[in-house]
This record gives structure tokens, sequence and C-alpha cells, in this order.
């Protein structure tokens, strides 16, 4: 029953949540109620007011309007604290199971200064923002990662109870974005081989990031357009393209059938470990999870497509 | 439980100090002095021990100090448990709390406690002043609250942002206050303060009226609605008919209610409205003999004027009285018999002078009281501030009479009543108020308690009480200098007429004072009466507590309306035109289908534009080079300039958009 209850509002909230990586908090989005402390204090200035009829002392009645209305004005200012905030997504880390996750975010206001507000996701964790100023600013928040896989990035609730802490004000956010979770790196203790040296005159023309380069002439420079010599063609000596040389490398392939008889996880560890070892070495390298051929190559770029590959594996 | 938050504890610490004592400032000149001094030591000592860092205090210590605090103020205010006993006891109790300051909570916990503090200074003060406080402390409590949720923020900020809610809830709560129904009955009885009021007092003994010679403050004001103002009238008070031999008192001073006065209807009925300041006696002034009165007041002619409502004497007090000129109640033979009570062997030689004398006069009393004038004036009598201090035995008539022949006016009184009583004429000693200050600019009377005067009352058969005052008549040659020079001050700013010569000075006192009367009328004491005053005034005659009541809360949420309506045209009026015609675009744009989240730019939108929408796919070009030559380009980029063609230019692409139909698209 409470699930039903619970999945119904948690779908009535994302149908006014807007999507987009950059969102403003709408006013028709911010919800307001008072906070146990506000109920107290309503409960207070209850008994200010009956002491005023009692003792009929104008003066009294005078304190409890005003902090009755101050009171409610609150509530007022708490919602503007929210209003209009505008949210920008700006990247997402993928982390090893176990580091937090962390979501970059650029947070700007419109002409405001914000105190006091809260960030927090479903999976528990928050941060604090004390003061926003009005040209923004950018702020981290963590996300657990307790399990490998690929993930949502959760809905995020920002709070805030400024000004007096009678009201708590809160909306929320929800980025369409995905973040991956790699394994948790464990070393098996050995590395498989190498595969042998290629030839370098393969017909793979790898675009390596060495600073010494040949010059090719081309006829058609745009096919490569990141590769033309800009200097030369200033000049009008005609077009070139550099051609990097290659810097030797080991290539390794890794499989799982390299860990037979392990758990699945466990092998997966250790893949992880060995891509980020052979990255480390400056290794080309390439995953092979299933029947396609293994892409090799090295960089940030191809290590992530591979880790990505192993937290996505079922 | 949230610890301190970390940003500045010291600065915590710091305000939540500052904002005590901010609230404590109106106990300071209530509460003994050294209450506070004791909490100022424990607190400084604390803060020192943080300081050097030193062990903190055992539980033990911490028990006894409590202990010792509430016994020492045990001590202080006496066996009946008073208000102002537990007030104390808060004060100290807030005041240790600073100490034990752990978490947040304890500091709400502490402000919760200051508004009491407030709550509590309003009832024990009654003066102007409190105002102001009251609004000093309460801003000084929210920029509390305001630090603990937002410490990143300036002192200064939130002092402002305080003062600001502060400032837009006054409007609104002075309505409520004027508007809120008020009820004349308190809901339950109050414990009244023990500390004495000045003034006069429930019973006389020659030299009480003298002391009140000096106090300069206000008894009472009046304010005359349906008579002409009275400036050198006798304000009957207190009727005293019982002489030991050395005091007077009243028989009937035990008396709680007397019978009612049927009831005014409002005060514009009524011959005059008096304001009573806190007092020490529960007998009300009036001058003439009440026939009706507001709020519930009782009187005899025998007894005296009374509330009969619950009222505190520590309390300011409104009453409205409608009178007869002349008393013609008769008096029956046991209440003449009360007036006619001498103690036995009390100065012999006076009765025995007094009932020669009034046989040589035939037993005339119109002749008797001539002869007593003549005799006053023609002997050795004087008046003054300082007159030897007569025996406590019961010879002190003949002492005065015959020995001393100096007093003040208790003395000529209590004499003259004995001498009336020796004969045979019952007489009783009346305490009450005489003459008092006109003051022009608020068009009252203000009789101060130097104005405290006795006099008596004698009774013929043919003419009922006649009031006479002994004092009148002295030899003025024979009046302390001092004496004369006050009350030939007071004769010349009374002077019979309403218009006076007064100095600069005198004025602005006058002035000063007559605003202080008003604010206290319609701020401080804002009671039942002036609520329908003001309302007959407005024009509402007839009105009901729930109407009233209804109407306060119609205007709590009337004002709510009000407000979020004025901030949304606010909030729209501020906004930069541009932006609105970009929004009203951006709104065309999302009739037509086509999403527009916050980064989209115009060029994007007007991309998606002419896939779905073909054929405007020209107009749109046209607007979008337009746009960049008079946005982009370095000729156009006069701010006004571009921003006002910008603005056109918008607004007409705008319209062509509004022509277009929407197409159903299937893509979100």
């Amino acid at each position: 029953m409470i699930q039903y209850v619970k999945s119904y509002w948690n779908s009535w909230i994302d149908k006014r949540i807007p999507k987009g990586d950059a969102q403003t908090v709408q006013s028709h989005a911010i919800y307001v109620l008072p906070t146990g402390f506000g109920w107290v204090y309503a409960f207070m200035v209850f008994s200010l007011f009956l002491s005023a009829i009692n003792y009929q002392i104008s003066a009294i009645f005078l304190l409890t309007f005003l902090l009755a209305v101050v009171g409610l004005m609150s509530a007022w200012e708490a919602h503007a604290n929210l209003n209009q905030l505008h949210l920008q997504f700006l990247n997402s880390s993928d982390e090893e199971c176990g580091k937090p996750v962390l979501l970059l975010l650029y947070l700007k206001t419109r002409q405001k200064v914000r105190f006091g507000i809260e960030l927090r996701t479903s999976l528990g964790n928050h941060i604090r923002l004390e003061h926003i100023p009005s040209e923004g600013m950018e702020c981290t928040l963590p996300i657990p990662t307790n399990q490998r896989g690929c993930f949502q990035l959760p809905r995020i609730t920002l709070t805030t109870t400024y000004p007096f802490g009678l009201f708590r004000t809160w909306s929320y956010i929800r980025f369409e974005r995905d973040y991956y979770v790699y394994p948790k790196t464990i070393d098996p203790g050995f590395v498989p081989q190498a595969l042998s040296q290629k030839a370098s005159d393969s017909d793979m023309n790898h675009s390596g990031d060495e600073e010494f380069y040949e010059l090719n002439e081309a006829h058609n420079p745009w096919i490569e357009p990141n590769r033309i010599a800009w200097k030369i063609a200033a000049r009008n000596q005609g077009w070139y393209l550099k051609q990097f040389h290659q810097q030797e490398r080991e290539e390794r392939v890794f499989h799982l059938d390299q860990l037979k008889g392990y758990p699945r996880e466990y092998q997966l560890s250790c893949l992880a470990f060995w891509l980020y070892q052979a990255e480390a070495k400056h290794e080309a390298y390439g995953l092979q999870l299933d029947q396609q051929p293994p892409a090799i190559g090295f960089g940030a770029e191809h290590l992530k497509s591979c880790l990505r590959k192993l937290a996505v594996y079922p | 439980m949230k610890a301190l938050p970390p940003l500045a504890s010291l600065r915590t610490r710091a305000l939540c100090v500052f904002t005590l004592w901010v609230t404590y400032s109106a106990h300071l000149f209530i509460m003994p002095v050294w209450m506070f001094v004791m909490i100022a030591i424990i607190g400084g000592f604390r803060f020192y021990a943080d300081y050097k860092s030193l062990p903190p205090v055992p539980v033990w210590i911490k028990v006894l100090a409590i202990a010792a605090l509430f016994i020492t103020l045990k001590f202080y205010y006496g066996r009946p448990l008073t208000s102002e006993f537990f007030i104390a006891l808060l004060i100290s109790f807030v005041g240790l709390k600073l100490i034990e300051l752990h978490s947040v909570r304890d500091i709400k916990f502490i402000v919760f406690a200051n508004f009491y503090l407030i709550l509590s200074a309003l009832i024990l003060v009654q003066e102007l002043w409190i105002i102001p406080y009251m609004l000093i402390a309460i801003i000084a409590n929210l920029c509390l609250l305001l630090y603990l949720n937002a410490p990143a923020a300036s002192l200064r900020s939130t002092g402002k942002k305080s003062l600001q809610l502060l400032l837009m809830a006054l409007p609104v709560s002075l309505v409520l206050f004027y508007v809120f129904p008020r009820i004349s009955e308190p809901l339950w009885s109050v414990l009244s303060a023990s500390t004495p009021k000045t003034g006069i007092g429930d019973s006389m003994s020659p030299g009480a009226i003298s002391a009140l010679f000096k106090d300069e403050s206000t008894a009472l004001r009046v304010r005359f609605i349906r008579s002409s103002p009275v400036l050198n009238g006798y304000w009957k008070g207190v009727i005293l008919d019982f002489y030991s031999g050395s005091s007077w008192s009243a028989f009937g001073a035990h008396q709680q209610t007397l019978p009612p006065l049927p009831e005014l209807s409002s005060a514009d009925k009524a011959n005059y409205e008096v304001m009573i300041e806190p007092r020490s006696t529960r007998w009300l002034f009036y001058i003439g003999t009440p026939k009706a009165g507001l709020p519930k007041l009782g009187f005899t002619p025998n007894a005296g004027l009374l509330s009969n409502g619950k009222t505190l004497l520590n309390q300011r007090f409104n009453y409205a009285l409608q009178i007869n000129s002349n008393d013609t109640t008769p008096v029956n033979d046991y209440s003449l018999n009360r007036y006619m009570q001498l103690p036995a062997q009390s100065s012999p030689k006076l009765k025995a002078w007094a009932k020669k004398n009034f046989l040589s006069h035939n037993k005339n009393v119109p002749e008797f009281i001539n002869f007593l004038s003549q005799y006053i004036y023609q002997n050795n009598y004087w008046y003054t501030l300082n007159p030897p201090r007569l025996l406590q035995n019961r010879q002190q008539m003949d002492q005065f009479w015959f020995d001393t022949q100096t007093g003040f006016c208790e003395h000529y009184t209590s004499a003259v009543v004995f001498i009336l009583r020796s004969v045979g004429i019952p007489s009783r000693v009346i305490l009450g108020y005489y003459g008092g200050d006109w003051n022009p600019y608020g068009e009252y009377l203000d009789i101060k308690q130097s104005n405290a005067h006795s006099w008596l009352e004698y009774w013929t058969e043919d003419r009922g009480w006649q009031l006479l005052d002994p004092t009148t008549f002295i030899n003025p040659a024979h009046i302390d200098p001092e004496l004369l020079l006050a009350s030939l001050n007071r004769q010349q700013i009374n002077n019979g007429t309403l218009n006076i010569n007064h100095s600069i000075l005198m004025q602005l006192g006058l002035y000063w004072e007559s605003t202080q009367y008003f604010m206290q009328r319609w701020l401080l004491f804002y009671n039942q009466e002036h609520q329908k005053t003001l309302f007959n005034q407005v024009g509402i005659t007839s009105w009901d507590y729930s109407r009233l009541l209804q109407s306060s809360i119609g205007i709590l949420i009337g004002f709510f309306i009000l407000f979020a309506l004025l901030f949304h045209w606010w909030s729209k009026v501020t906004q930069d035109s541009l932006y609105k015609a970009l929004k009203r675009l951006k709104r065309q744009f999302q009739r037509l289908g086509i999403q527009t989240p916050p980064d989209a730019t115009l060029q994007k939108l007007c991309i998606t534009l002419k896939e779905r929408y073909p054929s405007c796919a020209q107009s749109a070009d046209d607007f979008l080079k337009q746009y960049e030559m008079l946005r982009l380009t370095a000729e156009f980029r006069e701010i006004s300039q571009s921003k006002h063609a910008t603005e056109t230019l918008l607004l007409e692409f705008t319209k062509k958009l509004e022509k277009l139909q929407p197409v159903n698209s299937t893509a979100t």
C-alpha cells in the first residue's frame, strides 16, 4: 500500500520536473511545509496570544500579531530562496565501485543571493551550499556507488529552511544522464601474455600522439582536417598532412578465458585492473567479451569504453 | 541534533549572548540588579574557562549554583508566589542556559525563552518606551534565527533582512491590532504584582499625603466629554470614617464589589473620562455624583467608586462617568452614627473647646463653620511642608490644635472632623486630588501625585453632605513660602481660562506629555472601550465578536493574497523588457510544439522551426539575420537603441508566428 502511494507520488513529481541539462526551479514545482520548529513557534505565538487576551495588554497583542505575520511571511521568503534557481549539468565522472561519482553542477541565480541550500539525492548523501552569489557557483555532488553498472542520475532534492527555519521548502531536479560504475579493481597477480609485435608498416594508420611527424602531400587535405599543416599552407607552399610516428607499443588483449574458474565479479574486477595497468604502462590493449574482434587502442577514451563494456556486462 | 554551525562557533555564541542581553535590557530597569550581576559573573566565568580550556564544571557544582539562585530569589521575593518571582526565575535560568550551549537546538530554545522574556517585560512595564524595546528585541531574536540558517551571511545583511521583514509585517499587524475584538474580562484571574505603587492609600495618618508633594508623576488624566473642564475641582476617592486616635481608615475597606452603576453604551455619553495610572488603592476618583459609568463600576455614596470587574492595580485603568451635580440620596441612621465615631479619651481638651464654642454660637452649624474659619485665619496657624512631628498618642489633636498649630492638609482635616464630630455633626475625611494642570494640546486635565489632598465633608439635614476644605481658611501669610510659590504657579497656569501663556520649554513639555497620552490611549491602552469609540468614529456602530473575528481573519488572508499579487506584479515589472519579449517569443515556439529548454539558442529554435514549418523558413532566416546584425554588429551595439530595436524585431517575429497553426508532431 505504502509502496503504491510512494510510486504514485514519485510519478506525480516526475511529471512536473522539467527535462534537460539546464533547468530552472519553477514556482509550480516548489513545495513548502512547516518544520517541527515551525509548529513549536506557532504554539508559542498562540500562547502569547492567550496571555494577551487575558491580561488585556495591547502591547502583547501587537507582539503576537507581529510574530505571527513575520512567521507567515518567512514562508514566502523561503519560496523566493529557491525560486528561479538555475542549475546546469556540467559533468559527471564514471568511477570505480566504492568511490563516489562526482556530479558537477553549475548553479546560477538571477540577481539574488541565496543561502543555505542543501542538495541531496535519494541515495542519501547531501551537500550544503551556504552562500550562492548572484554570479553563480559550481558545486560537486558526490553520489555513492556500491554496485557496478550503468545508472541514471538520481533525482536531486533541493531543500532549504531559510530564513528562520520555520518552513522547509524543497524542489526536485532530475538530469537524464547516465553514469557508469566500473567494477572494483582487484589485482589477480599475473598479467596475460602480450601479443607478438606487429610490423610497423601495417595498413592500420594509427594517429599517434608524438611530437615528431612526417609530412605527406595530400590532394584533399579535408579528409583529416585536424592533421593539416597550417603553417605551410599559410605560406602558400601547398597542402600537407602531418603523420605522426607511432611509438613501439606492446599489445595485449584481455578476455574472460584468461581467468577461468573464478567467479564472474572477480573476473571483471581483474580485467578492470589489467586495463588500468595497461593504460598506465602506455601499452595498447583491447578487451574481448564476446565473439566480435576486439578494438585495440590506447588513451583515455579507449580505456573508458572498455571499462564501460565491463560495467554493463551481465 | 546538529552541532553549532562550524562556520564561526565563537561568533554564534557571541551573537547569542548579545541577543539575550538585548532582551534583558527592559528587565534591567525592573528586576533587581544583583541578579543580572550574578548571571554576568557566571557567564563570564564560563567564557573564561572556555578560553583557557579548563576542564568542564562537574554536575554537582551546576546543581548547587541553580539551587543557590532559586533560594536567593525565593528569599528576596518573600512568601507569596508572585508573577515577578517566576519572571526572575525565567530570567536567571535563561541566563544560565547560555552556559550550556552545545547544539543548534539549544539556541532555538534560547530564542523561545527570549520571546517569553519579552512578554514578561510587556506585562511589567506599561510605559511607552516598551514599544521600541519590543521591536528591537524582536529584530535581535529574528537575526539570531536567521543567522542559524544562513551563517554565511554578513551580520549587516542579516540585520537588514530581519528589519525588512519586520517593517513589512508592521502595517498589517497594526490593522489587525485595531480590528481584532477585545474582550473586557480576562479569561482567568492573574496574580497581581506585589511591589506597591505610589499614591493615595486606603488610610490616612498625618504626614501620609504630604509625602506625595514632591512626586510630580501623573496620577490621573481627565478628558472632559460632555462637561466643560473643571480646573479646580475636588476629585473624591477614598472615604475614611473611622478614627483610631492617630489615623483614619474606612470601615468598608474589605468590600469587593459595590452596587453596580448602570453601564453606559459608549464613552461619548459620559461627562468625563479618567485614565488612572498604576496605583495602590482600589478606589477610583470622581467628581460630582456618578449615576452611570463605564466599564462595570460600582458605587455607593458612603463607600465610593470601585471597579466591579477584575482589574490590576499595577495597570492603567480607564473609566468614564455620567454624573449628577448634587447628591440627594438620604443617609440612614446607622451610617450617620458611623460618621460621629470618636475614640474614647482622645484629645479631651479639643472636645471641650469645640463643645463650648458650638454652644456659644447657638448650635448653628453655618455660624460655627464660619467661626472656625475665622479662628484659623486669625490665629497662628501655619501650613508648611515640614511640620513638627506629633506624638503617636491619643492626644495628637490637642497637641496640634493648641500647641504646634503647624501642619499640612491631613492635620487640618483631621482636626476639623474631630471638632465637628465632637459637637455632633456627622463628618468624614476624604482623600483625593485637587486641581490639576490643563494640557491645551491634548485637551485633558493632568492631575499629578503632588495634587493629592485631603478635605472633609459634613452632613446637615437640609443640605446633605457639604464639602469643606479647612486649608482654605489659613492666612496666606502663614503658608510656607515654598508651598505658596508652587500653588501660585499652579494658579497662574490654571487661571480659570483655557488659553494660557507658557514659556517655550513648558509648551514643549506639555506637547510631549499630550503625545504620550495620545499614544498611551491608542497603543498601549487600547481596549474594548477604545475599540468601540474608534469604530463609532469610523462609522461602524454595531459590532459583535464574531464579526470582528471574521474581519480579522479576513484581513490576514487578504493581506497574503495582496502581498502575493504585489510580489508577482513587482517581479514582472522589474523584468527586463527585452527578456519579456524573448519569453513571449519562446511561448510561441512552445505553442507550435517546439521545446525551449533554458539553453536553447534562437538559432537552434529557428532551425527546428524551419524543419517543421517550411512555410516560414524565409521569414525565420530574415529574422535571424536581422537579430545577429542588431546584437552582434559593432555599430548597432549602442545599448538602448539596439535593445529597443531588438525588442521590436522580436515582437514582429512573434506576431508572424502567431499566425501559424501548430502541427501535431510525434517527436517530443
